[in-house]
């Protein structure tokens, strides 16, 4: 006797439409029992809903007043509603689902903790756009990344020779979780927290990607002196590239040098 | 003929498509029987306008909130660890 099971594909369709997602993806969404869906744009959202005939949007859970967590949970609860029913069931998110993506992971996680097959299936996130349209390889002097709030809000060591990235600069400083805009008090002290790191005259980099196949995506240089005066919006990125060289470890190198001598002699 | 929304989705996985003049996007537009106001927006770059045409939402909610299990809950969110971006 076989026993029905529910499942769950939580995937990404990546940032810009129809050039993003995987045919891996798309099958998972096209042969689902149900979809859900949470994207970037509302032509993104209804180029999902022409894919299959029963796709729901979890726009709806969120509300004004209402506390984000909650809409978390019952996002999180209506996915898995579905799944315990028995069903196939797909959540596709723009970019990677699993970054920067409580929704999908705590939705995998309960799946699999109530003994049911979930899995991530990866999409192009904002990240990798960002790579490839700055011509930036975060390998090149290493990299950081960080959501812009939680950046301003705790204390990070910053490394200078290394590229920085902080994400949602556009609603830094936002401790309410209701706002979508930047305070420019906000700015000016994250403009001060950076400025302990870097020059104020360092260039910086202010970068949205393009989410429909006509548009461009923004990539606008800037001084960090002027992000206070920049024009933010709520996906808008900060970059900023590297502003010291890789300072070499001398003593290291001496040391391993040392220790291959030794071993040497040992052998 | 193709609804705009087709003609959106195959320009974005199409070279050809989005190497075109702006002549011969009109013409590929033509050809798919998109309607003129959908056409100068996309020849436009008229994200606006497409929105509008297409009867859809610009004004749409994303989650961006990283997964941070590990912490407490109230502490989490009083620090402002999750947000979510409006685009629009």
């Amino acid at each position: 006797m076989s026993t029905v099971q529910g499942s769950l594909s939580c995937v990404g369709v990546g940032m810009m439409l129809g050039a993003h997602i995987s045919p891996y993806s798309q099958s998972c969404i096209e042969e689902a029992d149900v979809v859900f869906s949470l994207m970037s744009h509302g032509v993104v959202e209804q180029w999902v809903a022409s894919m299959h005939p029963d796709v729901r949007s979890l726009q709806g859970y969120y509300a004004e007043g209402k506390s984000r967590r909650d809409s978390y949970r019952e996002m999180v609860e209506a996915i898995l509603a579905e799944v315990r029913l028995g069903k196939q069931v797909c959540a596709a998110f723009y970019g990677h689902p699993g970054v920067f993506a409580l929704v999908p992971h705590q939705a995998i996680k309960q799946a699999r903790a109530e003994g049911f097959q979930a899995q991530m299936e990866p999409g192009i996130s904002a990240e990798d756009c960002l790579i490839a349209d700055l011509g930036l390889d975060p390998g090149a002097t290493g990299c950081a990344q960080f959501e812009a709030s939680q950046f301003l809000f705790h204390r990070r060591r910053i490394d200078p020779s290394a590229m920085l990235i902080l994400w949602q600069i556009g609603i830094t400083g936002d401790r309410s979780l209701y706002q979508f805009h930047a305070s420019t008090s906000a700015l000016q002290l994250l403009v001060e927290r950076l400025s302990e790191n870097y020059p104020l005259e360092h260039q910086v980099i202010l970068y949205e990607a393009a989410t429909l196949p006509i548009g461009e995506p923004r990539i606008e240089r800037l001084p960090l002196a002027a992000l206070t005066d920049a024009e933010l919006h709520m996906h808008t990125t900060l970059v900023i590239p590297a502003a010291e060289p890789l300072k070499p470890d001398e003593t290291l190198k001496k040391k391993l040098v040392s220790m291959r001598q030794g071993s040497l002699v040992d052998e | 003929m193709k609804n705009a929304l087709q003609f959106l989705t195959e320009m974005g996985s199409s070279l050809r498509l989005r190497q075109m003049s702006r002549s011969e996007l009109k013409a590929a537009m033509d050809a798919a029987g998109i309607d003129d106001e959908l056409q100068v927006a996309v020849l436009d770059n008229d994200t606006d306008a497409i929105v509008e045409k297409l009867r859809t939402s610009g004004d749409i909610i994303c989650l961006i909130a990283p997964d941070r299990p590990d912490e407490d809950e109230d502490d989490s969110e009083e620090q402002g660890a999750p947000n979510e971006v409006r685009y629009g």
